[in-house]
Formats: structure tokens, C-alpha cells, sequence
């Protein structure tokens, strides 16, 4: 599927992704308009992507550019863009608990990778490929050329089909969330019928000790 | 395969290191999100470390776990940006601080 | 056979009701109900149809000679007619269809019913022909015959179980029929509500004898079957063999089965196993007694029926006074097999209608509304019923039902013409000199209390004489003071209803005079029913005028009738056929004479006291406070009596449930831990962070600590070093 890299070259582009995902997860941290930072974010996408790539998992590669890097990022600067009224950098970038929000996962990260080199687990081994021919084969424990479905079990199309029933809830919610007028014609009428009750509520729900 | 493993996981552990401090640190409702979505790819870029190096079953999980990690990421980012917008239009701030009611 | 038209009798009802009640809905929101010509024709049509068929009925089960001195003659035709409609339930071994039946009991009661209930109908329309709700009022009173026919037509206690609350819910609706007067409401629910205490004592009943029964059919079974079967097949004892048939079949509520089950009871391994089920039985017969005195007004259940009069004057005649109230009386005949068996219970029946019959005289004195006068009396005369039905003189009960039925109809369609013709006006007091004015309905009341009052010759005083002869000859003492308070009774009753006489129609007018001027005969449809049921109330008695003995006439014929119905459960009482005056001990004349002398001497006192006006023209005006009060402590006793002992407790328990278990214990509790929660809470609050950020942060050091410990082996090092400090 794809050819195999030399050695060196491998190297080469492994060590360039991962410094540029690393630069730009830094320049995330500190940048101060969210734009730049999603920006920032999609380098950090496209460099997985070839980490992905390079880790023989093309598929996984070609989702994180399209559904990452496209859609979810697209979604990002879409709302940031809405929402943006000049208002950005009257929220500080960093404060004095920030100290606390940077020692930790410093020290997090220092944890697990003293700890790594000793994992059993990190032992070359006899992998499979991630192409997506492999991916289905074994999802939908349909089998194929190559494959000994006995071997496979299951599969895994119930938890397929529980993760698109989650998008399309998701997708829902969202809308529902989002969406400004969500009272009916019916509602208003009674709104404006009682005017005295409604706003007698409205002053219940603006005293933060109503409900004591 | 000539990427050294272990390079790999700590790369995905200072990825996420750094996601989690954007999570902590800042203060930007956004950046809250960024955050989040760069601790996901952290992890994601872990179980395709860990792919290469097991066999079978084991390998084959490591690819297929990051698919539904994108998937539920992708649902996380759009009702978590619907949130987003439905805090900011009754509140007007993007200050993640701000929203601290919890406490009364 | 042919019994296939049965069916028809309470259809006929039921379609006049469907009509009348779709066109009333139908009209429900004009200015006008539909027109009153064809909706009385529908309304009247059909009881007098079923009035017919009932006729068949009578005329298909046999007629009885005049005279019935050989045995044989009493036999008659005997078999009822039954026709079985449907399967009804159906449930493991016990299986019931739906079905109808008339036999010489149900007869009778069918041909007063329909007959006296088309003669209401027809005085209705007069009644009620400018009231907006006429097709309404139409539609009930024949959902109401439909109901009582099936009472009294159905073939099981269930069926008749099914008329029994069609009939209280007829009731419940009739007497809230003027619904836009609230007080007419609350008599309705109150009658309502009793009845459904009465109602559940039938169906606990129905289900007491129904184990009964069972008990007995087994344990029957088991001494048969520990017999020498040759004693069984050989058929030594025929009896035996055909109650081994009965036994195999099912135990079943219809009133053949029953009467067929106890029939035997005479063979002794039938009493034993009746011996052994006495309690179900004593059980089985209170509780449905208990039924009857909720629907036919007996203490305790007595006084809804005073209350409502509220309804409509016709409702009154028909449901309160001639059928609805005596379906107690028909019960207990019904099941006079079944009370056959248990004396207790017939002494407690024989006490209940004794007290009650003297509870509802001396409370008829004390009345000032008419309709109230004549409904205290229904509840004394039902008293009387019951108390024929104490000493198992079942066929005489029936009797007083027959005769009451007609004076009673009468004084209330009499009295109804009266409240017309005077615009709704109904207290006695501010009545008299009605005689000249309403000749027509003067007459026929005065025919109605001469029966009431047992003037010689009259329906009642056959009736009411019969009764008071059985409570005489009876061999117990008790039904001796029974028999002393009966007479008392008969006295009062006559002084009242001449009270109510004098001053309804004979004493000086007390009427303004313009009222004076538009008093008025009632039209022909009000007086027709008055004057039929008037001459009906003074010739009735003559189906049983043998009861004089004095003239030999040997006319008991109703009696003979009877007989195959009631004769083998009357003979337990009266250890003898029915009963056949002695020639040789010539008339009997102590009883009617001692009857009628307390009758006379109530009228003579009424006489004394009441020809002028009410009481003020004779007793001192100083006594009047007095006798008013006792005037509503007798009339509101009974309602002050339930108020202490069911009200009140029952307030009471619900004030303790309600404020302290409810709110002190339970609320308590759930107060408490709700508070101990909050606390809880805003103690923790202390270890919270406001900011999200910050929460966050400090969770992850704790993660960040316990992942270093589990990746390093710190726990293992630091339990080594707890360990090590251990000595």
C-alpha cells in the first residue's frame, strides 16, 4: 500500500513531525488570539497524521486529516468566528494558578516517561497492517482474502453502531443546543398573556439565594 | 520498523502534557476545547505506538481504537462548541472562570 | 316450554331508555327538549309491554284453584321459566351463565312492578311535562324498570346482583335529578354511599356462602364416598343418589342451584356437613341481610331514604316506596332456603324490623313535609316487612310488599298531586281544607290510609294483619315482645298518617287566599294512575282475603301461589303446610280485633288533637320547643349516631395519620435527612474550588501521585515502610 521507507528517511520524518507538533503545541499554549491557536492545532493534526502514516496506519492517517483537521477544526474556527466581538484578549492568557496548570502535567509527563523504557510492552513485535482493507476485515468480522474469520470472532460492528447512533444524538443536541428560538408560537401567547407571573419567575431566578 | 518506540510514546506523552496544560492554564473557553481535542490526539498517536509493537489481536486493537476515539472526539467538538455558544449568548464572556456557580 | 321471549321483559325498558336517553343528549344543548308526546309514548310504551309479557309469564306458570285444601292442589305448576342468556364466567371450576328466570316469586314481583311502574310513568307525564329535563327523566325511570326487572329476573345472585346496583344507581340519579339545588346532590350521594355499604355486605355475602357451600358440597362428598358403595349403587336411599347428581355438578350461585343444594337438607349427612359450615352460612346470611337493610332501609342503614324525597314526587312512589325498597324483602324470600338455616340471623332480622318499624312510626309524627311523613312510613311498613321475614312468614312479607306497593304508590302520587297543585309547597303545616278542592285526590289518599291504617277489608289489613297473626302464633318468646312493640307500631302509624290526614285535607284551611284560588284538581294523566292504584290499595288484599277468617272464603290464593317457591323453607318455621285455618276452631278473631282497636285508637287521638290544626291548637304552646326538639333528635339521631361513632374516629385516625404519622414522623425523617444532606453539603463546599481550572488541577495532582505510585511500586514501598514501623 505504501512504500516502504529507507531507514534514515523514516527517522528523518519522524523527528521532523514530531518537532513540529511539539513547536506547535507550545505556540497553542502561548498564543493569545484562539485563531493562531487553531491554527496552531491543525499543525499539530497534519504532523500526526504522518506519524500515522509512517506507523503503517494509513487509514487512521486519512481520518485524522479529514475528520480532524477538516472537520472538527473547521467547526472550531467557525464558531470561534462567530463568536468572536473583539473580546479575546480582555481574557487573560495566563494567571497565578497557571503555575499549578503547567507543574502538573510536567510532572505527569515526566512520570510516565521515566516509567516507559522499562515497559515490557514496547518490545518490536510481528504487527498488522492499519490500511483500510484490514480495518474492515476485522471490524465487520467479515473476513476476506487473507483472513481466517474464525480467527477474527466477532467483530466490532455493534460498537460501530453504537458510535454513529452517538454522532447522530450528538448531532441532535447540538442543534437543540445551539438553536435561538426553541419556544413555540403557543409559549409566546401564554408569555404574553401573564406578563406579572413571568417576570415575578424571572426575579426568583436572578436571586442567587431563591433557592435557599 | 526503524521509529524507535519508545520515541513515539513520548512524544505522545509531552503531547498530552502539553494539552493538558492548555486545558489548565488558559483561561479562553477555546483553548479549554484545544486543549481537550490535543490530549485525544495524544492518546490516539499512544495506541498507534503501541500498534507496532504487538501482534495480532492486540495490534489490530491499536488501530481500530483511535477510529472510535475520532468518532466520539468529533461528537464531543460539536455539542461541546453548541454548549459553547448557548454559555456565551447568556453570559458574554468566553472566560472559563467565570462560570463558577457551582460553589454557591 | 317456550321461554324464549324473557329476554324481552327488561329489553323493552332498555330500549326506551337508549331512545329517550339519546334524544335527551341529543337536545341537550337547545332551549327545548324534544317533544314530550312521543318521548312519554317510548317512556310508557315500554314498561306496559313488559307488564304484558309478565302477564304471559303468570298465565304460563299455572293458575291455582280458589281452593286449596287437598295438598296436591299446592303443587300447581311449579317449574319456573328460565331461559340462560350467555356464558358469563368462566374460571377454573366454578363456571356461571348469564341468564333470566321467572318463577311464581319473580312473577309476582314482575307484575307489580311493570304495573305499577306503568301507572308512574303515565302520572309522570303530568307531573314533570314542563320540566326542561322531561326525556331525561323518562330515560331514567325506564333505566330504572330495566333494572329492577333484571334484579328481580336474574338467574344467580350475581345477575341479580347486576339489577341491584342498577337499581341504586337509578336511585342515585333520580334523587339527584333537580342537580342545580346542591342540597338534592348530597341526598343523592348520601343514598349512594349507604347503598354501597349495603351492596358490599351482598357481595361479601354472595362470596361467604358461595365457600359455604363448597365447604358443605366436600365434606357431603366425603361421606359419601366413605359409604359401602353398595348402600350408593344400590340405591337404598334414592334421596342420595340424586344429591350425589347434584353434588357432582358445580357448586353454583344461581338461585336453582341453591334452592336444589338445600333441599336435601333434611338427610343427616347434609346437616352435619351444614353444622360444620354454620359460620359460613350465619356469615353468608348476615352479610347479605346487611345488603337488604342498606337497600330497603333498615337500621342502621335507614336514613337516606327520608333524605331522598329530594327527588321528583313519582321517583319517590316508584323507587322509594313501591320497588326499589322491598328488593331487600325479595332477596331474603329469594334465598329463604339459605336464612332457612340459620335462626340467629332470623332473630337479628325479626329485632331490625321490629326497631325499625317503631324507629320510622314515632319519627312520622314528628314530620312537617309530606313527602317526609309518607317516607318514614315506607321505612316503618319495610320494618314490618322484615319482621314477617323473622319468623319465616316469607310469603306474608311478599304480601305487604304487594299491598304496601299500592297504598303506598297511592299516598305518594296523592301527595305528589297535592305539592302540584300547590307550586311546590309541601309543608303540612301550611296546608288544610284541601278535601272540597281536590276531591278526586282526597278520595283515593283516603282509600290509601284507610289500607295503611288496616281499616277492616282494606289491602293492608289483610296484610298487616297476616303479619301480626304470625308474630302471634310464632313459638318463640321473643317474637312475642315483637309481636306487643307491632302492635304499638300499627297504633302510631295510624295516629301519624291520620295527623297527616287532618291536615292536609280536613282541618280549616291555613292556604293564603290567593294560593286558595289556584289550587286545582290534578290533570287526567295524574289522576288516572291515583285513582287505579287508589281502588288497587283497597281490593289487593283480596288475593289473600282468607286471612280473615271469618267468612270462609278460602281465597289464599297468593299463598298457594307461593308455596312451591317458599313452602319447604316456611315449613322449618311453621313445622306444618302452608297455613290452613281449622274449621273446627272457627274464625280467629283476636288478633284482627286487637289490630284494628290500635289502628282506631291512633285516629281517635289524631282526631283529638289534630282536627283543628297543627299541634299549637291543642298542646300548651310551652310544650312546642320541647316537642320540636325531640323532633329532630329523633329525625337526626341516627345521623348524629354515625357522626360519633364512624365520623368522628374516622376524623380522628385521619388527623392523627395526617399530622402526626404523615407530617411529624414521616415528614420528620425525610426533613431530617434532607437537612443532615445540606449540611453534609456545604461542609464539603469547603473543599471545593470555585474555578474549574483550579478543581481540575488539584484532582490531577491525586491522579499524578497514585499513577507514581502504582507505575514506581510506591505502594509496595510505602507498605514495606508502614510495616517497618511497626515494631
Amino acid at each position: 500500500m505504501f512504500p516502504e521507507l529507507s531507514p534514515l528517511l523514516g527517522q528523518v520524518y519522524f523527528w521532523l513531525f514530531a518537532v513540529i507538533a511539539v513547536a506547535c503545541a507550545v505556540n497553542l499554549l502561548l498564543s493569545r488570539h484562539p485563531l493562531i491557536g487553531v491554527v496552531s492545532l491543525i499543525g499539530v493534526m497534519l504532523c500526526l497524521s504522518g506519524l500515522y502514516a509512517i506507523l503503517h496506519s494509513p487509514f487512521i492517517a486519512v481520518l485524522q486529516v479529514l475528520v480532524y483537521a477538516g472537520a472538527i477544526m473547521m467547526l472550531l474556527v467557525f464558531v470561534i468566528m462567530i463568536l468572536n466581538q473583539g473580546k479575546d484578549h480582555q481574557v487573560p492568557g495566563f494567571d497565578r494558578s497557571a503555575i499549578i496548570g503547567i507543574l502538573v502535567p510536567v510532572a505527569l509527563a515526566w512520570v510516565v516517561c521515566r516509567e516507559l523504557p522499562s515497559a515490557a510492552a514496547l518490545s518490536q513485535a510481528a504487527p498488522e497492517r492499519g490500511g483500510m482493507h484490514e480495518l474492515a476485515a476485522r471490524m465487520f468480522a467479515t473476513g476476506g482474502p487473507g483472513f481466517d474469520t474464525g480467527a477474527i470472532g466477532q467483530g466490532w460492528w455493534l460498537l460501530f453502531e453504537v458510535g454513529g447512533l452517538v454522532l447522530l444524538a450528538a448531532v441532535v443536541g447540538a442543534v437543540l443546543l445551539a438553536k435561538r428560538h426553541l419556544e413555540t408560537d403557543a409559549d409566546k401567547a401564554d408569555k404574553a398573556d401573564e406578563p406579572a407571573r413571568l417576570s415575578a419567575d424571572e426575579v426568583e431566578a436572578h436571586d442567587p439565594h431563591g433557592a435557599h | 520498523m526503524h521509529v524507535d518506540p519508545l520515541s513515539v510514546q513520548v512524544l505522545a506523552a509531552i503531547l498530552f502534557g502539553l494539552g493538558l496544560a492548555i486545558a489548565l492554564t488558559r483561561r479562553n473557553i477555546f483553548f479549554l476545547l484545544m486543549g481537550v481535542e490535543l490530549m485525544l490526539n495524544a492518546v490516539n498517536l499512544s495506541f498507534v505506538g503501541f500498534s507496532r509493537t504487538h501482534s495480532g489481536e492486540a495490534s489490530f486493537t491499536g488501530h481500530l481504537s483511535p477510529l472510535f476515539i475520532i468518532a466520539i472526539a468529533a461528537a464531543e467538538a460539536c455539542v461541546g462548541l453548541a454548549m459553547v455558544i448557548c454559555i456565551v449568548r447568556g453570559r458574554d464572556t468566553l472566560d472559563a472562570d467565570a462560570y463558577s456557580e457551582m460553589k454557591e | 316450554m317456550e321461554t324464549s321471549f324473557l329476554w324481552l321483559i327488561p329489553f323493552f325498558p332498555l330500549v326506551g331508555f337508549v331512545i329517550n336517553g339519546l334524544l335527551s343528549m341529543a337536545s341537550g344543548r337547545g332551549r327545548r327538549g324534544p317533544a314530550n308526546g312521543f318521548v312519554a309514548t317510548i317512556a310508557c310504551l315500554a314498561p306496559a309491554l313488559s307488564f304484558v309479557l309478565a302477564w304471559m309469564c303468570w298465565s304460563r306458570l299455572g293458575n291455582v284453584l280458589p281452593n286449596m285444601q287437598g295438598q296436591e292442589g299446592y303443587r300447581g305448576q311449579a317449574l319456573p321459566l328460565a331461559q340462560t342468556l350467555w356464558a358469563w364466567i368462566e374460571g377454573g371450576s366454578f363456571s356461571l351463565s348469564l341468564g333470566l328466570q321467572v318463577d311464581r316469586l319473580t312473577c309476582l314481583m314482575l307484575l307489580f312492578i311493570t304495573g305499577i311502574g306503568t301507572l308512574i310513568h303515565v302520572y309522570s307525564i303530568g307531573y314533570m311535562h314542563a320540566d326542561r329535563g322531561f326525556a331525561r327523566f323518562m330515560a331514567y325511570l325506564n333505566l330504572f324498570m330495566f333494572s329492577m326487572i333484571v334484579l328481580v329476573m336474574g338467574d344467580s345472585l350475581p345477575a341479580a346482583f347486576l339489577g341491584w346496583e342498577g337499581v341504586g344507581l337509578c336511585s342515585y340519579l333520580l334523587i339527584g335529578f333537580w342537580w342545580k339545588d346542591h342540597a338534592n346532590n348530597d341526598a343523592a350521594r348520601k343514598a349512594f354511599i349507604m347503598n354501597r355499604i349495603g351492596d358490599l355486605g351482598f357481595v361479601l355475602g354472595a362470596f361467604a356462602l358461595y365457600v359455604a357451600m363448597r365447604g358443605i358440597a366436600d365434606d357431603v362428598a366425603a361421606q359419601v364416598a366413605a359409604m359401602p358403595t353398595a348402600e350408593v349403587a344400590a340405591g337404598t336411599n334414592p334421596k342420595l343418589r340424586e344429591l350425589a347428581a347434584i353434588l357432582g355438578g358445580n357448586v353454583g350461585l344461581s338461585f336453582s342451584a341453591i334452592a336444589s343444594f338445600f333441599a336435601f337438607e333434611s338427610l343427616p349427612l347434609m346437616q352435619s356437613a351444614i353444622a360444620g359450615q354454620a359460620g359460613w352460612l350465619g356469615a353468608a346470611t348476615l352479610l347479605i341481610f346487611l345488603g337488604c337493610t342498606g337497600k330497603s332501609a333498615q337500621l342502621p342503614l335507614l336514613t337516606w331514604l327520608p333524605d331522598a324525597m329530594a327527588g321528583p314526587t313519582p321517583v319517590s312512589a316508584l323507587i322509594h316506596a313501591a320497588t326499589m325498597v322491598t328488593a331487600g324483602v325479595y332477596l331474603v324470600a329469594r334465598l329463604a332456603p339459605v336464612f332457612a338455616l340459620t335462626p340467629d340471623t332470623m332473630q337479628v332480622i325479626l329485632w331490625i324490623g321490629c326497631a325499625t318499624a317503631l324507629f320510622g312510626a314515632i319519627a312520622g309524627i314528628v314530620q312537617n313535609d309530606i313527602k317526609k311523613v309518607l317516607a318514614y312510613s315506607t321505612v316503618s311498613q319495610l320494618g314490618f316487612m322484615f319482621m314477617a321475614v323473622g319468623v319465616g312468614a316469607f310469603d306474608v312479607a311478599l304480601f305487604h310488599v304487594f299491598t304496601h306497593a299500592f297504598f303506598k304508590a297511592t299516598l305518594f302520587l296523592g301527595a305528589g298531586s297535592v305539592i302540584h297543585a300547590l307550586h311546590h309547597e309541601q309543608d303540612i303545616r301550611r296546608m288544610g281544607g284541601l278535601a272540597k278542592a281536590m276531591p278526586w285526590t282526597h278520595g283515593m289518599m283516603l282509600f290509601a290510609f284507610a289500607a295503611i291504617i288496616g281499616f277492616p277489608a282494606t289491602s293492608g289489613f289483610f296484610s298487616k294483619d297476616l303479619i301480626l297473626e304470625r308474630l302471634h302464633h310464632d313459638h318463640s318468646a321473643s317474637a312475642q315482645w315483637v309481636f306487643a312493640i307491632a302492635l304499638l307500631t300499627a297504633a302510631i302509624t295510624a295516629f301519624y298518617m291520620a295527623r297527616m290526614m287532618f291536615l292536609v285535607f280536613w282541618s280549616p284551611t291555613r292556604l293564603s287566599a290567593e294560593k286558595r284560588a289556584h289550587v286545582h284538581e290534578a290533570p287526567f294523566s295524574m289522576t288516572l294512575p291515583v285513582v287505579l292504584l287508589g281502588f288497587g290499595s283497597l281490593v289487593a288484599g283480596v288475593v289473600w282475603a282468607e286471612a280473615l277468617y271469618v267468612v270462609p272464603l278460602h281465597l289464599n290464593s297468593l299463598q298457594a301461589w307461593l308455596f312451591p317457591v317458599l313452602g319447604p323453607a316456611q315449613q322449618v318455621f311453621t313445622n306444618a303446610g302452608p297455613h290452613v285455618p281449622d274449621p273446627a276452631q272457627g274464625p280467629q278473631w283476636f288478633v284482627p280485633m286487637v289490630a284494628t282497636l290500635a289502628g282506631a285508637i291512633g285516629v281517635f287521638a289524631a282526631w283529638m288533637i289534630f282536627r283543628g290544626g297543627p299541634w299549637h291548637a291543642v298542646v300548651p304552646g310551652a310544650a312546642l320547643p320541647a316537642l320540636s326538639r325531640f323532633g329532630a333528635f329523633w329525625t337526626h339521631g341516627i345521623d348524629r349516631v354515625y357522626d360519633a361513632l364512624i365520623v368522628r374516629p374516622l376524623r380522628a385516625v385521619g388527623w392523627v395519620l395526617a399530622f402526626i404519622v404523615d407530617n411529624a414522623v414521616i415528614g420528620g425523617v425525610g426533613r431530617r435527612v434532607g437537612s443532615a444532606a445540606y449540611s453534609l453539603a456545604i461542609g464539603y463546599t469547603i473543599f471545593q474550588r470555585a474555578r474549574l481550572r483550579s478543581s481540575l488541577a488539584i484532582s490531577l495532582i491525586g491522579v499524578l501521585a497514585f499513577l507514581d505510585l502504582l507505575l514506581v511500586g510506591g505502594i509496595e514501598r510505602a507498605l514495606a515502610a508502614v510495616r517497618s514501623l511497626i515494631p
